[in-house]
């Protein structure tokens, strides 16, 4: 009985320390269906999210930085999908389930408790099943239900054993009660340490449980693969950054991330070039990029450095925000264009100026421009590497696969590019929808972000001593680099503009 | 008609190559002067973005396709070479490694002849990238101050002098291997401008004699076959294992079915066989009674 | 010492009499409600009963009962452990539930014949639950086979139903009866048919019992093949692949309350004999204890390999009943693989598996089965759900359950549980195994919840025809039944200690059972 009692008030203090409920709520009220696509809708939900934010100070840099880009990819896609609900469906019933669903995947950063972060996990890969099915919902597309099977027989299933597992050596008492970082599962097992990876690999999408990904975030509705491949995927990269702390099978564990990421980053990459389909091209790159977040993970638990955790977190950040804003992109191509085959398009940035030039800074993001977050997570990741070139050819051989990688992407963003720039193309007879403009400032506010958000990070306090330094010794380079990058981008948008106005 | 978009994204790529030169510049003198590896570190990645923009441009823009190709294929290679040559020690290894990294620039960031900006223009250019490099070498020298930065701007004139007599020699046949190359790919896969055809056709209409095109048609052949084959290698894997993905979720529905008509059968035997099973067991044991009664 | 309650004893008296009077009543009176009433109430108590069962357990430890004053191994006894009070409670709770849906579903004129035979078929079951003796076993499972066929071929005008039973009685008569000749067969050789006595004797065959003496014969020859021939007949039981045949069409064609406490009641002995019959009276330390292990090996992959492939099946499925049956098989083979881990988290989150199962197949049949009544059989009429928000979310509850990914929701301890067992026993892929059989049947329901979630179907009867205040009180009682449990189970660490280490070890601690049931 005593023990009940004991029970009772570990709920309360739950319900008290997490902000949560608060933010569900005020998600809730802004989906309630009579404000739903009004500006009071708007608001609340945005408030919502940004609430999430409080949050931060208890978090370890993972989740605070998965967290805080989080949020503002959720607010830009909960500004966005109404807009896009509204004209592709003419209805908003995608806004409160890409809601839920991205407040599911957040949640699941911000979980102090293993059993927080299952349940969240679970709720998450249910709402991302019937938002990849969506189509099939909604006009009976079977495409769209087989990458849903597809999803859940390959990354839902191997994730649910990995994560079932890790409870049941957790115990439940432990699991429910003590925080992440200090229960103890026991993994050295190299059998428990192999299906908890590929578990986990099921869900970041690297080899072999990677073939799920194209199909499921192309053919689920834009805003849904935005944040399918923004946040989605990084719960399995963070799921191994958490198991990484446990006793591990460590050469298990190296062995294969090492392997499988090497692989996935270069199949990831040439699979990319060839697509037609620019969503599926997208996820393409997606499976690419987390196998080289991968191997910055893996190169964790060889040296034991924690700059490759910066650096692998820094990656993971990039990557969500400019595949959450290319992916908004491609929605808004889909709506403007209803076409989605790189050979037929490449007018887009004569009708429209800013998306192009959001595009573009997302494209640079990606590939390293200062002072966008890519330049520093692009720095950081060659530092971290090329400080232990010395040691092993291993490190050589990863640097040169990393650098293929980016020659790979190199090789893609052009051809996602020509959908926006390319010489000969002229828009179709039939005409073009431009209610899709509606949505250009939602996709500019991510592109945005991402070049200011290297300045937030320096907010952070939970960063490692190392880091700050480096901070510190890059900030006036960052600084002038924002500057002359402001300028440049208002230089370029005014000739975008003559560009289109004198077609 | 058409130029106008390509003419905004020169002056877009010409900008934002701007930027980065004198970014890379600015990053390599407070390197050197502050001796912050950190800092020679970042001006690489400047000169690396610099090449990016470049195949970028050269992509978005559809001239000399050929150097965004070789910007893309070599490109890995560069990386390692200059995260190499920025490590600690001198020696002959170096020496080779900065005169490869010297040429690769020359080819990679060309200098048009066409006016004395765009001269200008291209010189500084290859300088700031040269510049970078030097820099960082310098640093890992452990030279600091003054004499780092005389030591750094020699080494990079070394290199620029390099980097604009040697890719003369080398553009002609990097071009043709590079075109041959592309040709080779399945022209509906990639998009590779027909352009590029036309200029392979004229390249076999040259009028030498018919002794010297046989030998530069074998040369090429040599250089290249066994490239356009793994190339070929790659392209079948990717094509077989994207279609084996696709097709997975069909061999799972197959099996089901099998199963499910499998069952059926065996509901009915099962039934049948159960019914017999049971007629000879009772028969079996009514026939063991009968003979324990009679033998007891 | 032996504790005696007599409301155990009263439970099987208070389960038979109604049988008997019902139809006396619907004869004399001719009033359908008097009827109802009568089962109602008498369901009601016994529901009570046995749920006094469980408080009694949790107090002081298992209870038992001579009847009629003979002690064990003269007499036959009850015994009530944690194990078969929950079973116990739960097949009383799908009784009280299956009598108010089926007086609404149900066609006046024949319901009362309903009531007899789940009234004798809840008897049956709880007497197979609580008996130590074999023969009373046997005798419970035959009276639950024949009530079973009788409200399997309930709606006598339907081909499907007719066929169904004609299998199912044909296939159960003879396997029971292989059931029979297993219990002559250890009366022969152990010389007494207490359960209690057995587990004594097939450990130390030299033991003397009161009244019982030493064993008679051969224990060994004959306990081999007594445990070949019950195995046999529980896989059959419990509907375990390739057994399994004659379960979905049972289920296509019993009515809806019928099926709902099959899944709670019938099919689950079969589970419950497996693990009584091989962990505590024939478990470990048994004299012919390797010939034990090779046996529980065997079903451990049969059981796996009949999980993955009616899970399989599952999602081929185009109705719900079919889904329904599948899905129980699925479950059941889970259950059983978690039996045979031989450990106290294995038979703890077997017997938990079908609890929460039952509550799972309970949500979803009731709620297609409103769907039903207002539209018709295909999946498409599961749409007109939409309407009626408390059939919607029990439809949604019970996949949900079934699923087992929500911690509020009990099938995610039941598979938490297993999952725990196999990694105790070093047995990972029993993990894998649970888990992909799970996600496979997955597809099914949510093929079925795809299609209940799109519009179209007009209802052929609305609402003012035909009132749903009873199918919805019973769905309402089910889902507060399973988020009570669920959450309970989340928050109160007694509950998962109870389960785990009392429910579980009931079964492994044969020491225990003899020491209650001889005083030995």
């Amino acid at each position: 009985m005593l023990s009940g009692f004991k029970d009772l008030l570990w709920l309360a203090s739950v319900l008290k320390d997490n902000l949560l409920l608060l933010v569900f709520l005020l998600v809730v009220l802004g989906n309630v269906p009579a404000i739903r696509g009004r500006s009071l809708g708007y608001l609340l939900r945005v408030c919502g999210f940004m609430l999430l934010l409080a949050l931060l100070k208890n978090l370890n840099i993972f989740s605070a930085m998965l967290l805080s880009s989080g949020v503002i990819i959720s607010v830009s896609l909960t500004l966005y999908t109404p807009r896009y609900s509204r004209i592709k469906y003419s209805n908003l019933s995608l806004v409160p389930l890409v809601d839920f669903f991205a407040l599911s995947i957040l949640a699941v950063f911000i979980s102090s408790r293993l059993i927080e972060m299952i349940t969240f996990w679970l709720v998450a890969e249910l709402l991302g099943f019937f938002l990849i099915a969506y189509d099939y919902l909604v006009s009976a597309e079977r495409t769209a239900l087989l990458a849903a099977v597809k999803y859940l027989l390959f990354s839902m299933i191997p994730t649910d054993v990995a994560l079932f597992i890790i409870l049941a050596l957790t115990g439940f008492n432990e699991a429910i009660h003590l925080p992440l970082s200090e229960i103890r599962p026991d993994l050295t097992s190299p059998i428990i340490t192999l299906m908890l990876l590929l578990g986990f690999f099921s869900k970041a999408a690297v080899f072999p449980l990677h073939f799920w990904l194209p199909d499921a975030h192309s053919i689920a509705p834009s805003p849904a693969s935005a944040l399918l491949s923004g946040l989605m995927v990084k719960m399995g990269l963070y799921a191994i950054y958490v198991i990484e702390s446990y006793p591990l099978d460590t050469f298990i564990a190296s062995i294969m991330m090492l392997f499988s990421g090497c692989l996935t980053a270069i199949y990831g990459g040439l699979q990319a070039i060839i697509q037609q389909d620019i969503k599926r091209l997208l996820a393409y790159s997606t499976t690419s990029h987390t196998a080289a977040i991968m191997i910055l993970l893996s190169l964790y638990i060889i040296s034991g450095d924690v700059l490759f955790i910066d650096a692998a977190v820094l990656y993971a950040v990039t990557h969500a925000f400019f595949k959450s804003a290319l992916f908004m992109d491609s929605g808004f191509i889909e709506i403007l264009t209803r076409e989605r085959d790189i050979r037929r398009l490449g007018y887009v940035s004569r009708v429209a100026a800013t998306e192009s030039l959001a595009v573009m800074i997302s494209v640079l993001s990606m590939l390293g421009m200062p002072p966008t977050i890519g330049f520093l997570a692009k720095v950081i990741t060659f530092m971290s590497i090329s400080n232990y070139l010395r040691h092993s050819w291993l490190y050589v051989l990863l640097l040169l696969i990393i650098s293929i990688e980016i020659s790979l992407s190199i090789v893609y963003s052009v051809r996602y590019l020509r959908t926006h720039v390319e010489n000969t193309a002229r828009p179709p007879q039939e005409g073009l929808d431009l209610r899709a403009l509606r949505m250009t400032p939602c996709i500019t506010m991510l592109s945005a972000t991402s070049v200011g958000f290297t300045f937030i990070i320096g907010i952070f306090n939970q960063v490692t001593p190392y880091k700050s330094e480096i901070f510190l010794e890059l900030s006036p380079v960052l600084v002038t680099a924002l500057l002359a990058f402001a300028f440049l981008s208002l230089y370029i948008h005014e000739i975008f503009k003559k560009g289109s106005e004198g077609q | 008609m058409f130029k106008k978009p390509s003419s905004l994204l020169e002056i877009i790529s010409h900008h934002t190559q701007l930027y980065l030169v004198s970014m890379s510049l600015i990053t390599s003198f407070s390197a050197i002067i502050s001796s912050s590896h950190i800092l020679s570190e970042v001006a690489l990645k400047l000169m690396l973005m610099l090449i990016t923009v470049v195949a970028l441009r050269n992509a978005l823009l559809g001239v000399n396709h050929w150097r965004y190709l070789l910007i893309i294929l070599t490109m890995p290679l560069f990386t390692i070479f200059s995260h190499y040559v920025v490590s600690p020690g001198i020696g002959t290894t170096d020496v080779v490694t900065l005169i490869i990294m010297s040429t690769l620039l020359g080819l990679y960031l060309p200098i048009e002849k066409q006016s004395t900006s765009t001269l200008l223009y291209g010189t500084l250019t290859q300088f700031s990238a040269c510049f970078t490099i030097s820099s960082a070498k310098t640093l890992a020298l452990e030279l600091k101050g003054a004499y780092g930065i005389i030591l750094s701007i020699i080494i990079s004139l070394m290199m620029l002098v390099i980097g604009l007599t040697t890719p003369n020699v080398l553009e002609k046949p990097l071009k043709n291997v590079l075109i041959l190359l592309e040709s080779s790919i399945p022209i509906n896969k990639l998009s590779v401008p027909r352009s590029h055809l036309l200029k392979l056709d004229r390249l076999s209409d040259s009028k030498r004699s018919l002794a010297l095109r046989i030998l530069t048609r074998t040369t090429n052949k040599l250089a290249t076959q066994p490239v356009i084959a793994t190339y070929r290698a790659c392209l079948w894997i990717i094509f077989k294992s994207a279609y084996l993905e696709e097709n997975i979720i069909r061999v799972v529905m197959k099996v089901s079915r099998a199963m499910e008509i499998a069952e059926r059968r065996v509901e009915i035997s099962l039934t049948y066989s159960l019914l017999l099973i049971g007629l000879l067991t009772t028969l079996a044991l009514i026939v063991y009674a009968i003979l324990t009664a009679i033998t007891r | 010492m032996i504790p005696t309650h007599w409301v155990i004893g009263a439970l099987p008296i208070l389960l038979l009499l109604p049988s008997a009077i019902i139809p006396l009543l619907y004869v004399i009176t001719k009033k359908v409600l008097i009827v109802d009433i009568a089962a109602l109430i008498s369901a009601a108590f016994s529901l009570a009963i046995s749920s006094h069962t469980i408080s009694l357990v949790i107090a002081g430890g298992p209870v038992t009962y001579s009847f009629g004053g003979f002690l064990p191994p003269l007499g036959i006894t009850y015994i009530i452990d944690e194990a078969s009070a929950t079973l116990g409670t739960l097949a009383t709770f799908s009784l009280l539930l299956s009598i108010i849906y089926g007086s609404w579903i149900l066609d006046p004129k024949w319901r009362y014949l309903y009531y007899t035979a789940t009234f004798l078929l809840i008897a049956g079951c709880v007497s197979y639950l609580y008996t130590a003796d074999i023969f009373n076993l046997y005798v419970s499972a035959e009276l639950i086979s024949i009530s079973s066929y009788a409200l399997a071929s309930f709606y006598r005008g339907r081909g499907i139903a007719i066929r169904a039973t004609s299998i199912y009685a044909i296939s159960a008569s003879l396997v029971l009866s292989l059931l029979l000749l297993s219990a002559f067969l250890i009366y022969g050789s152990y010389g007494t048919l207490n359960t209690a006595d057995l587990a004594l004797k097939s450990r130390d065959p030299n033991a003397e019992v009161l009244f019982s003496g030493t064993v008679f014969g051969d224990v060994i020859l004959a306990s081999k093949i007594a445990l070949a021939l019950i195995l046999w007949v529980m896989l059959f039981k419990s509907a375990i692949m390739p057994n399994h045949f004659w379960l979905p069409g049972v289920y296509l064609g019993a009515p809806t309350p019928a099926v709902a406490l099959f899944t709670a009641s019938a099919d689950i002995i079969g589970i419950y004999g497996i693990a009584r019959l091989f962990l505590t009276v024939f478990g470990s330390d048994v004299v012919f204890e390797d010939y034990q292990r090779i046996l529980m090996t065997v079903l451990t992959f049969i059981a796996a390999g009949s999980s993955l492939a009616s899970a399989t099946l599952v999602s081929l499925q185009r109705n719900v009943r079919r889904i329904v049956a599948y899905s129980t098989i699925s479950q059941f083979s889970l259950a059983l693989m978690g039996v045979t881990t031989n450990t106290n988290e294995g038979v703890a989150g077997a017997i938990f598996h079908l609890v929460s199962n039952s509550l799972g197949d309970m949500l979803v049949l009731y709620s297609a089965g409103m769907a039903m009544v207002l539209c018709g059989r295909s999946l498409e009429c599961l749409s007109v759900l939409r309407k009626y928000k408390v059939a919607y979310i029990s439809l949604i509850l019970g996949f949900l359950n079934l699923f087992g990914v929500i911690p509020i929701l009990p099938g995610f301890w039941s598979k938490a549980i297993l999952t725990l067992a196999f990694i105790k026993t070093e047995f990972p892929a029993g993990a894998v195994v649970v888990l992909a059989s799970s996600g496979l049947c997955a597809l099914g329901y949510f093929r079925v919840l795809i299609s209940s979630l799109r519009s179209g179907i007009t209802e052929k009867k609305t609402q003012e025809e035909i009132s749903l205040t009873i199918p919805t009180i019973t769905l309402i009682l089910l889902i507060i039944t399973t988020l009570v449990l669920g959450v309970s189970l989340l928050f109160f660490e007694d509950l998962r200690n109870f389960l785990v280490f009392n429910v579980g070890n009931s079964m492994i601690d044969y020491k225990r059972y003899v020491r209650v049931v001889l005083g030995v």
